[in-house]
This record gives structure tokens, sequence and C-alpha cells, in this order.
């Protein structure tokens, strides 16, 4: 009966243990596998990430630079962010937020500055 | 088609192959070891064998739905 | 009359549909039938390289997803003849024995939910989410941590993160104490559980039956014993009940939990002491040949067996997972009850029923 009373008292004293989300928002844990991003600027679209994708979330177009992400495919494994050889993918420490229609992200990099040309003294591309 | 047991009792296992080249009917280890049932089913559902002198046999039908026809894994490889 | 079981029960988490012949009230036969959750896990493994299926295999699972990474790793470490860093070693036993806690609560609360105690079932989760708080700390994710690789673990902890694990171990088991002693001391659990899917120890030997089902019959089976990863340098003493019925599959599992801590505790110190390098560099394929591995899931024994014949992809990857093997104990176990004691005596096996279909 006491111990009964003291549990009662002790549930009333303390607040709920559930998390309230959505009115609460979540708490971030660093290192988490959430929502993927890419670091466009040290992308070179080399599609080593969609090769080895597990679920073929991602689509890489190297002619036309561009990288296409399917969150919606996604099994949040990190495979993609371990294998970039240039550390361009990063993994947000939460997942997306709730969207009404599913869409997938796409980034595009900026065209490749040329080389300066060398040897023959030929105009280069501008 | 190479059908491979692996029987174990506490830390000791031992593995065994049964080779039958083109054949498809296989003996039922049931009789021996009542628990076998559910791996000979289920290889009859997953492959084109039959065991013969399987008890209970579910005729290819515990996993597949009854109005299937065919195998997942089809006829056995090699 | 034929009354079926399944696939949609309020006690079951998972589809598993069982037809019940029953005559009054008893139930003198059963005739299963399964395939509810098949995703084709096996032929999917053969459509993937042996570095993706990782990934794969860990999701045949959504309890004890880490597990079943270690057992498909073991496998193709054996293929490819890699020696795992000590280090990660014990980091997989300390992932795999958190597991084992948090898949133990589960079906503790899922028990409890079964028999009507609900409040015990929100205490139990309430402890195993400290659990699972604890691997997204530790691993990024709460369940399907994604920490095994072949050749070690995809993390390493330092000296801050494992004194929070051992914080959180403390806590978890002062925490555990109430509910450890309500589940045994309780007289409702017990009348509904004892006496009840007994079955005797030549029964459960020659039915296959593994982990908590045969350990409740007497029989110390326990394939830590065989000393994979870190646990050949660890006490592992199976924990056994002598019963056979599903009283003492609780006790058993109760007993587990306070195991995998006792384990823990032995890990952690070990984890201090020796530095190391925890995952080792693989680049080549595997050359023809196969494998196989046993590992203990909270469920029992689970066995990869994985072929290759060269190349990127494997031929054929066999996963026996426990509940598969301790089906057939099922079904022969229910036959004499009534039928307002099947829900219990199906969850007091632990059914896993994702694991059985893959």
């Amino acid at each position: 009966m006491m111990r009964l009373l003291h549990t009662l008292l002790r549930n009333v004293a303390s607040g709920p243990v559930t998390r309230r989300y959505p009115k609460v928002p979540l708490v971030p844990v660093a290192g988490a596998r959430g929502d993927l991003r890419l670091l466009v600027d040290r992308c070179t679209f080399c599609t080593a990430c969609a090769v080895r994708c597990p679920a073929g979330a991602l689509e890489v177009d190297r002619k036309a630079r561009t990288w296409t992400f399917n969150p919606y495919r996604c099994i949040y494994c990190h495979y993609c962010v371990e294998i970039c050889p240039f550390h361009a993918l990063e993994m947000a420490p939460l997942g997306r937020e709730p969207a009404a229609a599913k869409a997938t992200v796409t980034e595009t990099g900026a065209a490749p500055v040329p080389s300066p040309s060398r040897g023959t003294g030929a105009a280069s591309p501008a | 088609m190479v059908l491979l047991y692996h029987v174990a009792l506490g830390v000791q296992m031992r593995h065994l192959g049964l080779r039958q080249n083109g054949g498809v009917a296989f003996p039922s280890v049931s009789g021996v070891l009542p628990g076998a049932w559910l791996y000979e089913n289920e290889i009859q559902d997953q492959f084109e064998v039959t065991f013969a002198g399987l008890t209970p046999d579910y005729g290819g039908k515990l996993f597949l739905r009854r109005d299937v026809s065919g195998t997942p894994w089809g006829a056995p490889r090699g | 009359m034929v009354i079926p079981f399944g696939p949609q029960h309020p006690s079951l988490v998972e589809p598993i549909h069982m037809q019940l012949e029953v005559e009054g009230d008893t139930v003198l036969g059963v005739r299963p039938a399964f395939g509810f959750v098949h995703r084709g896990l096996e032929k999917l493994a053969e459509k993937r390289d042996w570095r993706q299926n990782v990934y794969l295999v860990e999701r045949t699972c959504g309890i004890c997803s880490f597990i079943h990474s270690l057992g498909y790793c073991l496998a193709l470490e054996d293929l490819l003849g890699v020696e795992v860093p000590p280090r990660a070693d014990l980091l997989r036993v300390m992932w795999g024995e958190l597991h084992r806690i948090q898949s133990h609560y589960l079906w503790l609360g899922l028990l409890a939910d079964a028999v009507g105690f609900e409040s015990l079932f929100m205490q139990t989760w309430r402890n195993r989410e400290r659990v699972l708080d604890l691997n997204e700390l530790t691993a990024g994710n709460r369940i399907v941590v994604s920490m095994c690789r072949v050749g070690g673990t995809a993390r390493d902890l330092d000296a801050e993160m494992l004194d929070r694990v051992e914080a959180t171990l403390d806590a978890a088991e002062s925490e555990f104490g109430p509910v450890e002693h309500t589940f045994r001391e309780d007289g409702g659990i017990a009348r509904r559980l004892v006496g009840l899917g007994r079955i005797t120890r030549e029964e459960a030997l020659g039915l296959g039956a593994v982990g908590p089902v045969l350990r409740a019959t007497g029989e110390a089976s326990d394939s830590r014993l065989l000393g994979y990863a870190g646990y050949g340098r660890l006490q592992v003493a199976p924990v056994t009940q002598a019963g056979g019925d599903a009283y003492a599959r609780l006790l058993v599992r109760l007993g587990e939990i306070r195991q995998s801590m006792a384990l823990l505790r032995q890990v952690l110190p070990l984890l201090r002491q020796e530095p190391g390098e925890t995952l080792v560099p693989v680049r080549k394929d595997p050359t023809a040949g196969e494998a196989l591995s046993r590992v203990e899931q909270p469920r029992g024994e689970l066995i990869y067996y994985v072929r290759a014949t060269g190349g990127k992809l494997l031929d054929r990857v066999r996963i026996r997972t426990p509940t598969f093997a301790n089906l057939p104990a099922l079904v022969h176990m229910v036959p004499g009850n009534e039928i307002g004691q099947v829900p219990a005596l199906v969850l007091s096996i632990d059914p896993c029923v994702s694991c059985t279909e893959r």
C-alpha cells in the first residue's frame, strides 16, 4: 500500500517520459544519421555514391554535373558518406521535415573551370 | 543440386552434403529429426524439389499462396 | 471446427497465420501458413555486392538487427580470411549485448501486454528507451545501428563515450530491479504462464529448438560459448531453467538481461584499457568458397551460410533464424491448450516473424 502511494506520488511529481514531439522540437544527437546533404563545392560527380547505394536512392550524371537524391528510398545506412572520396556528403543529425508530397533533391555543380592550355599556344575556350 | 545439412548439438556441428545430379527427389529426414519438416517444406516452396516421406507435407503451399504456380528460385541450378 | 489465428491478432506484432482445429475450447491441431512478411531477402542478397549486403541483412529484423550483420560479417570474414582487430571484437560484443537487452525488454513488454498488465508493458518499454537512446548516442541510430562492417566496426568510442555508456548501464540496472521484481512476484503472470506449453528437453532437441526455448528445458546451449567476436575472452554461462514451460522461458529471459548487463561490465574496462584500430580495410573480393557462422541472437542461434564463386556478387546467402528453428516446437506445443491461451503461448517463444520469413 505504501509502495503504491509512493509510486503514485512519484509519478504525479515527475513529468511525462514521452517526448512531446511535435510540440517540443526533437533534440538532435550528435552523430545520428539523418537527412543526407551534398556539399556541392566538393563534389566531382564521380558516381561512387550512386553505384554503392544499396537502396538506389542516388543518381549522378557526370556530364551534366547533377546529383539527385531520392530521400524516400534512403535507408540511412551512411554508406555513401563513408565512401565518398572527397568527403562531399554529410548526414544531418535529424531526419527531414514532414512533407506533403514526395520530391527528390537535385544539386547541380558549377561548370568546370577549364585548365590553362599547354603546349601549342592555341586559343583556350573562355 | 547439393542439399546441405548442418546438424548441431551444443557447440559441435557436422556438415553433410547430399548431391543429386539432375534429380529433384530427395529423401526426407523428418522421420529422424521431427523438426525438419519446416526446413524441407520451405525448400519445396522455394525450389522445385520434392522430399519423399515428408510429414507433414504442405505440397509447396506453406509459404506460397495457393493460387501461385512455380517457385521463386525455379529449378535447382547445377 | 477451424478457427483462424492471425494473420491479424491483437497479441501479434507481426502477421503469422495458424488455422486451429478446435473441439469446444481445446485446440486439437494446427495448420500453419506463413509468408506474410516475406521480402525475398535471400534472393536480393544475390543481386547486391557483398559490401552492400551488410546493410541488407541488418534489416532482416527490426529488433535484433546488429546481430544479423554480425553473423553475416563473420561469415564473410571467414570467406575472405580477414582478421578482425581485437578492439572491434569488443565493440561488437558491446553493441550485441545492448541489442539483447533491448530485445528482451521488448519481449517482456509484449508479454505483459498479452496477459493484460498494460502498465508494466509501458514501464518496460520506457526502460528500453534508455538503451535505444544509448544506441543513438554511440552508433547513430536507435535499432538498425549499421555498426558492423566486414573487417571490424564502423566507429570507435572514446573515453567520454564509454563513461556515458557506463552511466547509462548503472541507471538501466537500477531501473530493471523493480521491473524484474514485478515479473517474478506477480501472481497473475505466474498463473497465466506456469505449465503453459511445456516441452521436455528431448522433445526440444528433436524439434530443433534453440535459444531461451531450449535453455528453459534445462539444456545449457548458447552459441556465445563458441567464442566468436569478443566472447572468447568473457565469462558466458548459459542461463537455464528446468520447467520447460512459458514461465521458465520468462525466467530465462529475465536472467539473460542481467547476464547481458554483467557482460557489458566485463567489456567496458577492456575497451578502456586496450586501444587499437577498429576496421581493417578489405580490398579484394571473395574467391570461390563457402562459410558458415553461428551467432547467438536474443531468440536463439542464428546461422549464416554464404557461398561465393568469385567476384562481387555472392552465389547464395542462407539465413537460418532462431524463430524458424523454434516454429516446429511451437506447432508441437499448441495442441492440447485452450484457445484463450494460444496468444500467450505464441508469444512465449519470442516470435520474430520478419526473421522467419526474411
